[in-house]
């Protein structure tokens, strides 16, 4: 009997033990039959976290904090002074409040960020790596122990918080909204602690980051304190709650939080996703969901609560800055497309122009950020084309045409001007130096902030400090002109130029990047080889391979491949 | 458990391999061919290229050019099924704070997707196999060394792998460790598993290999069976005439037995190291009894005379001479 032969053997009896065992021993077997589906990386936090003392002295400093400020609250009410007793009840509800998102805020994401960090510094992430999990799974295992985290410091203050709403002056929706409000901060500050982590191997960097991290996470505890304080202190939600508008809001709030979320999920994914593999494609998915929530919620709200219609043009420079920030990145992304991408492509023209701009690469990162910026634009044109027509609209009534539709347009126009330009300055970089996304986000950076100095410089040389006036020379300044297209006593004549010169300078733009976004089309799909073929026939129980499997609608129209 | 090729056909193969670090060329061209159940020993000092090309066969890092396989599939396009065929032991341990030693094989055999009874099977063979059933409830920091190797090597094993890459496994560890090492590659290799294992203790490799590389400053200086290698450098060496390693401790001077070395045409490459004097002697034993008896006629009072052919560790030497950096 061979050695593996034994194990099985020894394993089976001691199972057989088992099932004679009692009801205990049935409950146990179920727990661990279902903990099979649990991500290992989430077993493996939570059985590390379970013996850490970091986490021992957290949690048992949170319940001692808490007990003694339930203790202390129980002294300070005055049961004599009804008066002051809703007061006092959002007093002791703040005080939980804060003692809850001192962990959740700062602990948990500083928690999640160490967790990834200190798996880089100590080699073990290399090990994992090579297992047969996926960057999903190991970054949704990191998340889901952080999460693990939050439901355990939710559950030591849960019982004092229920305490509160015995209390005057605390509604069950004000507690709920707080906990709902600190625990997506949470969610959120977590999942960009461990992006963070993966973006330093080193660990000098690594130190800085993290120096930069404990920075921004109190900062960040200031801010939700604050800003909860502002909700409680507000009291407004109890009869607030009884209005649709009102949980329209907090979903629509919601939603780009889930959003966010995503993105910044994806991007984790994507920074520790192997080189040959698909590292775009999610994120540019994820990508549109911001956009397509901000402008979509506010078209509702427009539409149905007769909001602000001024809401839809202060969502289009938030857009413009969201796109630039992320077509930067994009524009600086490897142009070489794996042999195991080029495997999944569509075979026909039609379906790689229409999949083409979610593939990586710079070029067709260009277009995706440029075309999907266009729909601001378009969209702005038509509501205020459809206002026009129909003045029983309150779009009508506030609408300021004219400028909006200049805004969205002059935005696009640059939006073009600085990612073409920055998409055609990474591919001669990419000849000399290694490129990442940073260097994208940086290089765009510089040239918008020479967009701005260059002009400035070139004025106060020429005129002197004392005049500033916009002129043409400002075409490359893009907030100047922004200011410029609203300004009351605004340089008609220099302002039309500078349009035409910007039209003119996005259609040059495109053109010289033409090139690179028509090869971005034409990759054909690769060959699967045929190992992997007769693998995939091996793992389908010995059966013949089959037909290459329709990967996307278009695969049926082209057979050549 | 993974299925290995069913066609006949290198386990691993590197194909061209180059990998840049700035101007630093650490893999410069690398090609060779690791058979299935063949253990191939990679020798090369620190800083050959040894650990580059095997965190690119493990799918660590990918090539500036070239690429390698591992049961046929490219570790730059498929570098998942690579993963499931492949288990790498690095040069360090990574092991996990807050863990015993069966939680932490536990969590790699569920990192590799193993479940149930299945992955049940696999620790008790992994157990089993590396003897840590007496320690499977100690925490992973408390480990001596050897026995935290030993961790690894399980680890690296837990999901079946019929290639396995080794970095170094036997750095550090004590002599018994080693032998125990040893014995269990060598027991994989029985078991049919596919090894490429690195070191710098020469004459380890050469019991446990059948093939090995010399690597030095990125390139593949020699490939084959030690025989083979041995054999050829023998053949160059016997083209110019007999020859032979001899070491002598000698009461006295040694300087003036140096000296006297010095003065003979069949001797060349003497180093005097305090009493020892090693030196290459053109001539078959014969020869170097007959050295001996000269010696002591001359009056050098040895005290210890050894001759021997040439070894792996000599080859290394030679191959790699005036290349070290």
């Amino acid at each position: 009997m061979s050695t593996l032969e034994t194990a099985i053997a020894v394993e089976d009896v001691s199972v057989g033990e088992q099932d004679r065992g009692s009801r205990f021993a049935a409950i146990e077997q179920t727990i661990g039959r279902l903990g099979e589906y649990l991500n290992p990386i989430l077993v493996k936090e939570a059985r590390q976290a379970l013996k850490s003392k970091q986490f021992s002295i957290t949690f048992a400093l949170l319940l001692t904090l808490v007990w003694v400020w339930s203790l202390l609250a129980g002294v300070w009410i005055d049961p004599a002074n009804f008066a002051d007793a809703p007061r006092q009840s959002l007093v002791i509800f703040m005080g939980y409040f804060v003692l809850l998102a001192f962990p959740l805020i700062l602990v948990v994401p500083y928690s999640a960020f160490r967790s990834l960090a200190g798996e880089i510094e100590d080699g073990t992430y290399e090990l994992l790596s090579i297992t047969t999990l996926s960057p999903r799974q190991i970054i949704g295992g990191k998340m889901g122990s952080a999460l693990l985290q939050m439901m355990l410091y939710l559950s030591a203050v849960s019982p004092c918080l229920a305490f509160t709403y015995l209390l005057p002056g605390v509604d069950i929706v004000t507690i709920g909204l707080i906990l709902l409000y600190v625990t997506v901060a949470s969610a959120l500050l977590s999942i960009l602690s461990l992006l963070l982590a993966t973006i330093a191997s080193q660990r000098h960097w690594q130190i800085l980051l993290q120096v930069f991290l404990i920075v921004g996470l109190c900062f960040a505890l200031w801010c939700v304190c604050g800003f909860g304080a502002v909700m409680i202190q507000g009291r407004a939600f109890e009869s607030a709650a009884r209005e649709f508008g009102f949980w329209f809001g907090v979903g629509w709030i919601l939603a780009n939080a889930a959003s966010l979320f995503l993105i910044l999920f994806m991007c984790a994914k994507a920074m520790i996703t192997f080189d040959s593999e698909n590292r775009s494609t999610g994120i540019r998915m994820a990508l549109l969901l911001p956009p397509l929530i901000t402008f979509g919620g506010l078209t509702f709200a427009n539409l149905h609560f007769d909001y602000e219609p001024e809401s839809i043009i202060a969502a289009i420079i938030p857009i413009a800055i969201y796109w630039g920030v992320a077509g930067s990145m994009i524009t600086a992304e490897s142009p070489r497309l794996s042999a195991r991408m080029r495997r999944q492509l569509p075979q026909s023209l039609l379906g790689r122009a229409c999949s083409a701009w979610f593939n990586p690469g710079p070029a067709s990162g260009c277009m995706f950020v440029v075309l999907n910026f266009l729909a601001v634009p378009l969209v702005v044109t038509a509501l205020g084309y459809l206002n026009l027509s129909n003045q029983s609209n309150p779009f009508a009534a506030t609408f300021e045409l004219g400028k909006q539709i200049e805004l969205a347009w002059v935005l696009w126009m640059y939006l073009v001007i600085f990612l073409g330009v920055n998409r055609l300055l990474i591919t001669r970089l990419h000849h000399v130096a290694a490129v990442n996304v940073f260097l994208g986000f940086l290089t765009t950076l510089l040239l918008f902030l020479a967009g701005i100095a260059a002009p400035v410089l070139v004025q106060f040389f020429v005129t002197g400090a004392g005049s500033m006036a916009y002129t043409q020379l400002h075409v490359s300044n893009l907030p100047y002109t922004c200011v410029e297209l609203f300004v009351d006593s605004r340089n008609e004549a220099a302002l039309l130029q500078v349009k035409w010169m910007l039209a003119a300078a996005a259609a040059a733009v495109l053109l010289l990047n033409a090139r690179g976004i028509w090869l971005s089309l034409l990759y054909d799909r690769a060959a699967t080889p045929t190992r992997v073929v007769a693998d995939d026939a091996s793992h389908s129980g010995g059966r013949e391979p089959r037909e290459p499997e329709k990967l996307n609608p278009w695969d049926e129209q082209d057979d050549r491949a | 458990m993974v299925t290995t090729s069913p066609q006949p056909g290198p386990m691993i193969e590197l194909r061209g391999l180059y990998r840049f670090f700035g101007k630093t060329r650490a893999v410069d061209g690398v090609s060779f061919e690791v058979h299935p159940g063949q253990v191939f020993g990679y020798i090369g000092p620190n800083g050959a290229g040894k650990t580059t090309s095997m965190r690119i066969l493990a799918t660590l890092d990918v090539p500036s050019y070239g690429d390698a396989f591992v049961d046929g599939f490219s570790v730059i396009d498929d570098p998942d099924r690579v993963r499931r065929r492949l288990g790498f032991m690095p040069d360090y341990y990574g092991t996990y704070p807050n863990c015993n030693v069966l939680e932490y094989l536990d969590f790699f055999a569920r990192a590799y997707g193993l479940k149930g009874s299945e992955r049940r099977r696999a620790l008790s063979y992994v157990i089993d196999f590396t003897k840590l059933a007496e320690l499977k409830d100690k925490p992973v920091k408390g480990l001596s060394k050897g026995m935290k190797q030993r961790l690894c090597l399980g680890r690296t094993l837990i999901h079946d792998p019929g290639v396995l890459i080794l970095d170094e496994p036997a750095a550090g560890l004590d002599p018994r460790a080693r032998i125990e090492l040893r014995e269990m590659i060598r027991e994989l290799r029985d078991n049919r598993k596919t090894v490429l294992v690195s070191s710098h203790i020469l004459t380890e490799l050469a019991e446990m290999c059948d093939t090995v590389g010399i690597i030095e400053r990125g390139q593949l200086l020699a490939v084959g069976s030690i025989e083979q290698i041995l054999d050829h450098h023998r053949r160059q060496l016997a083209e110019q005439q007999t020859h032979r390693i001899v070491s002598c401790q000698v009461l006295g001077d040694p300087v003036s037995l140096g000296n006297w070395l010095t003065a003979r045409d069949d001797v060349d490459q003497i180093k005097v190291d305090k009493q020892l004097i090693h030196f290459h002697h053109a001539g078959d034993l014969e020869a170097a009894a007959d050295l001996l008896k000269e010696m002591i006629q001359a009056d050098f009072r040895l005290i210890a005379y050894g001759s021997r052919t040439e070894s792996l560790e000599d080859v290394f030497l030679t191959v790699t001479k005036d290349r070290i950096q």
